[in-house]
């Protein structure tokens, strides 16, 4: 059941037949030996490798300025669908496409190097989502105001709290105008007083007609920020529609 | 997408990369930025005693020949490791943005060649103060520099994507390596094995390392240029070495994550 869309909005995200399929290894992967091994026991091998399928034939799109929640239990496929959509993953059967710069605030921080300094991260990590030295230049002043670090700009972060470092990735990550931006459980960033400016600016890139895919388990603030939710079972779609009929047959599924 | 203009678009990334691993490798080291310098300075001091004295050869003379040779191989070495295990060392980054493969092992080469400058620039001061002038023949080098870095950067990328399919091979690059260093004319000169003939001449004619070694070791300490086979020889390894690479990475890069 689609929800009802202005016809005008632009698609975002198309995602058709996607299939995600991991091997499930004993140590994450073949060594030279157990690999010969299999090429000399041909049969053996393809049956000795078990695979799992995180994402199963998932198709669905996605408008510009839709915020879409996606809910479902640990190991439905969530995180997956993000990786797959901001392009980690290719996935190994279907499409996955998506229009303008894709910005994921999956787990803030990781992509950071502990021994360079918070400004030095900054341009590391902004030109990783694709910024130009110019644009990085025009917004770093806004990035360090906004994460409150002015005075701790240039020391390196090994010595940042971990609260520090989530509020200089999430100042970042929110601040290179993303077309679409990925949220993998993040809402709960620096201190209360961080987390009421965060969440003003959330509300910003919501209004500004920004698309955006968040997985969280907290379904109350699904319900209230999203404009649309998908329920993943098993890597495939249950439901997809308006938030609160997709969030009262989750609960009542459990 | 072709990964070429992939890692093209990413050039600001690549840059600050290398910027970056640079910038950290010193950081928190009383000497800094100087120990790249020191490095290939105490590192050629000990070889050169080490062995001139083991052979009893003349120790300036010796000096010149073994670092023309050994500059450019420890430039080789770093490149070609650090690539191997380049992907690996950045899931961070792999398994959370899409980002082009493709500027790891590159990033790798060219934090090498940062090291490359400071050797050489040891290699010259030495020149200049054990041999005076430089030959003319020494204007030959950019174009050995370049081959040998399109070399490093191609073999780098073979082994890289070696390396994620089969994780033994990180450990087995370095011990391929050190067998192909004792087997390349640089702590030793070459006549000795060319002039005894037979299996021993073969051993060095064969060894595709020798050729790129006297890239370096003809103009600096012979003073000629190098033959023309050796010139082809390299520069034709250095193009099949970039080719596979590059193909290996459009064939296989995709797939990367699912090894990571």
């Amino acid at each position: 059941m689609p929800p009802a869309q202005a016809p005008e909005d632009p698609l975002s995200i198309v995602v058709s037949n996607a299939t995600v399929r991991y091997r499930m290894h004993a140590f994450g992967q073949p060594t030279l030996g157990e690999y010969l091994d299999g090429l000399l026991h041909r049969r053996r091998r393809r049956s000795g490798v078990r695979t799992f399928d995180a994402l199963r034939n998932v198709s669905l799109q996605v408008r510009e300025g839709e915020i879409v929640g996606v809910i479902g239990r640990n190991g439905a496929g969530k995180s997956t669908l993000l990786k797959a959509i901001a392009g980690v993953l290719r996935p190994m059967s279907g499409a996955v496409e998506v229009r303008g710069r894709i910005v994921p605030l999956l787990e803030l921080g990781t992509g950071f190097n502990a021994n360079l300094t918070g400004r030095e991260n900054i341009y590391l990590t902004g030109s990783l989502f694709g910024l130009s030295r110019r644009e990085l230049a025009a917004r770093i002043d806004d990035i360090i105001q906004f994460s409150e670090l002015e005075d701790f700009i240039d020391v390196p972060i090994k010595s940042y709290s971990s609260g520090t470092v989530a509020r200089l990735a999430f100042s970042l990550a929110t601040d290179v105008d993303p077309d679409v931006l990925l949220i993998d459980e993040v809402f709960s960033v620096g201190d209360e007083f961080f987390q009421r400016k965060s969440m003003a600016r959330m509300r910003r890139l919501f209004d500004e007609s920004r698309t955006i895919m968040l997985v969280s388990h907290s379904l109350d603030l699904i319900r209230f920020q999203c404009t649309r939710v998908i329920w993943l079972e098993a890597g495939s779609i249950v439901r997809d529609g308006e938030p609160g009929a997709v969030i009262d047959a989750y609960r009542a599924s459990g | 997408m072709n990964v070429l203009l992939d890692a093209y678009r990413y050039r600001y990334f690549l840059f600050n990369l290398v910027w970056m691993g640079l910038k950290t490798r010193y950081r928190f080291s009383l000497l800094g930025l100087a120990w790249t310098v020191a490095h290939p300075a105490l590192h050629l001091a000990i070889l050169t005693v080490v062995f001139a004295t083991i052979n009893r050869w003349n120790l300036a003379d010796y000096a010149i020949f073994m670092f023309s040779g050994l500059v450019p191989w420890n430039f080789f070495s770093k490149a070609v490791l650090d690539a191997t295990v380049s992907i690996p060392n950045s899931s961070h980054y792999l398994l959370k943005v899409r980002t082009p493969k493709l500027v790891f092992p590159l990033s790798a080469t060219l934090q090498a060649l940062a090291d490359f400058c400071a050797g050489f620039l040891v290699l010259l001061v030495l020149f200049a103060a054990l041999r005076g002038p430089m030959p003319a023949s020494m204007l030959f080098l950019p174009i050995s520099i370049a081959i040998w870095m399109l070399f490093a950067a191609g073999v780098g990328m073979i082994f890289s994507v070696v390396d994620v399919l089969f994780r033994d091979f990180g450990h087995l690059a370095g011990l391929l390596l050190m067998l192909l260093f004792f087997g390349t004319p640089i702590l030793f000169p070459a006549d000795p094995f060319l002039e005894a003939g037979g299996f021993r001449r073969l051993l060095v004619v064969w060894n595709p390392m020798y050729y790129f070694a006297s890239l370096f070791q003809q103009p600096i300490h012979y003073a000629t240029v190098p033959s023309l086979a050796a010139v082809g020889i390299t520069a034709g390894l250095a193009a099949i070495a970039l080719v596979a690479g590059v193909s290996l990475y459009q064939r296989f890069e995709d797939r990367f994550v699912y090894y990571l």
